[in-house]
């Protein structure tokens, strides 16, 4: 199972890429006695060189040691809001497709009106009325990500409920929760995997553009939104690794993850490997 | 009478914008007829002569439009009753196993369903001991079903459909699905159990040769309506409606029934 994933090429660049910006950031702090907020004014916007790989910005800290430990909290907030996310679509998603009827139509008008709404404008307006921190930014993000997933799997769920062995288990009076997480669940992960993934990245592309609007996580801490900020008045000018290494690093974390999302899909999709064969 | 129905309609609507009813369809207009314990009751008619609609309204998948299902005498609901006293066997076996779970899992799941544990204080002789019941004992309870041959995912259907000890076995189709010589042995393994367990059964099928083999008494179906019903030996022998005669005639030879 795992070999055959890795076999696909844009799988195995995410996942790997990945892997080791999670590693970086567990042993750059470790290896490397520099602290991300630490300013050394006389070398401030020294180009990358053999001291700081990628220079330093206008007050003099490391572009390189700013960028990982920046990594912690963009993947933080990625994996934590589509938890949250996933909390609240999948049950939702399971019951409306499970139930039918009412249920259905009101969850379904509820994700309807959700998604009317440019989630980045809905983001903007609740983060307004709250403290931006990075708690906040989590919880914000989790709870407006969920209804693109609700209607992918209550689709998915619908076409379960047909099958033959829910009506078995109906007649089984086996309880609808259990019904719902132990025999619909298991045949719907495909599109839930594929969906969290592909979320992911859009969570931490929404985080960096709140920080660099000045609206998540507060500098001085290091996120890549912020990062991005203190470098805006440089762009254009001479001081290019202010932009570039941070922009990178979210271009290609965001790319990963879609990466991965766009292989499971290659390889969970029964419709496209039999394309594929034929 | 171990069930009664009585006077069965079902109409499909379909349903416009705003919710207002059009087209109709009768499945299943003026049903009755009764059930007696132990007795194997066949169920024949071809593609759209409701008998499907009639086997799902019996095990409470379906709603009626009127009319009533009578368990010895009293009426049932799904909402009411805890489990229903009726278990089916649906005709494709490989989509009536959930495909995630092992075999052993969805055995113990009925087991438990059947006498009111949780899953877990289900022991593996029990599992053995309800395969052993569909010639089974052998295969290995950690297996998925797509590991298992059509005939195999069949008996393991039934062995859970036992597990829930259910008053009525509905087997809605249970041998069109499988190759010609494993039909013989899945409806050899149906007449076993009704004369071993005394298990009342509703069989139901298009092949009026396949029921006639079965069942002790027969009704035919036809465009939502009982046609004729009695012994299988007069119905097959015997017939008087025309739709059944055209049924008999119609008939394919195989050559694995006695």
């Amino acid at each position: 199972m795992m070999k055959k994933l890795f076999k696909n090429k844009m799988i195995l660049f995410g996942v790997s890429f990945t892997a080791l910006l999670i590693l970086l950031t567990f042993i750059i702090p470790q290896v490397v006695p520099l602290s991300p907020l630490q300013q050394d004014l006389p070398a401030r916007l020294s180009s990358p060189g053999a001291k700081h790989i990628m220079g330093t910005d206008a007050l003099g800290r490391d572009v390189f040691i700013r960028i990982i430990y920046g990594a912690r909290i963009s993947l933080l907030v990625g994996f934590v809001s589509v938890t949250i996310a996933l909390l609240i679509g999948v049950p939702l998603g399971l019951l409306a497709g499970f139930h039918g009827g009412w249920v259905d139509n009101l969850i379904m008008r509820i994700v309807d009106i959700m998604l009317c709404f440019p989630s980045i404008f809905l983001i903007l307006m609740v983060i307004t009325f709250l403290e931006p921190n990075i708690i906040n930014v989590m919880a914000v993000i989790g709870l407006t990500s969920w209804p693109g997933l609700t209607r992918y799997v209550r689709g998915e769920a619908l076409s379960v409920r047909k099958r033959d062995y829910i009506s078995a288990a109906k007649m089984m009076n086996i309880g609808r929760v259990r019904i719902l997480f132990i025999h619909m669940l298991p045949n719907v992960i495909a599109p839930v995997l594929i969906t969290a993934t592909l979320g992911i990245g859009s969570a931490i592309l929404t985080e960096s553009v709140l920080s660099f609007l000045g609206l998540g996580v507060q500098p001085p801490s290091p996120s890549w939104g912020n990062i991005l900020t203190s470098g805006k008045n440089y762009m254009g000018s001479r001081a290019w690794w202010l932009i570039l290494f941070p922009a990178g690093a979210i271009f290609l974390t965001v790319l990963s993850f879609n990466l991965i999302g766009e292989g499971l899909r290659d390889h969970l999709d029964p419709h496209k490997k039999f394309l594929k064969k034929g | 009478m171990i069930l009664e129905a009585k006077n069965i309609y079902k109409t499909y609507f379909s349903e416009t914008f705003l919710g207002r009813r059009s087209d109709r369809v009768k499945a299943l207009s003026g049903i009755n007829f009764s059930v007696k314990k132990g007795e194997i009751l066949g169920l024949v008619g071809e593609s759209g002569s409701g008998k499907s609609t009639l086997g799902r309204i019996i095990c409470g998948l379906d709603k009626p439009t009127g009319g009533e299902v009578k368990w010895s005498g009293k009426k049932w609901s799904p909402k009411k009753s805890k489990k229903c006293s009726a278990q089916m066997i649906f005709q494709n076996p490989a989509g009536s196993l959930n495909p995630k779970l092992t075999v052993g899992y969805a055995l113990r799941e009925a087991l438990a369903a059947g006498a009111g544990l949780r899953p877990g204080r289900i022991k593996n002789d029990k599992i053995r001991n309800i395969l052993s019941k569909v010639g089974l004992e052998k295969i290995n309870i950690k297996n998925y079903p797509y590991q298992f041959s059509g005939g195999q995912q069949q008996r393991i259907a039934i062995a859970r459909a036992l597990a829930l000890k259910p008053e009525l076995l509905v087997c809605d189709e249970p041998v069109s699905a499988l190759d010609i010589s494993i039909q013989a042995q899945v409806i050899n393994l149906i007449k076993k159990i009704n004369k071993e367990e005394g298990l009342t059964i509703i069989f139901i099928a298009h092949d009026i040769e396949a029921v006639n083999i079965v069942s002790h008494n027969i009704i035919v179906m036809n465009k939502g309506k009982i046609v004729e019903k009695g012994p299988a030996g007069q119905i097959v022998g015997n017939p008087e409606n025309d739709y059944t005669k055209k049924l008999i005639s119609a008939v394919p030879v195989n050559p694995y029934y006695k």
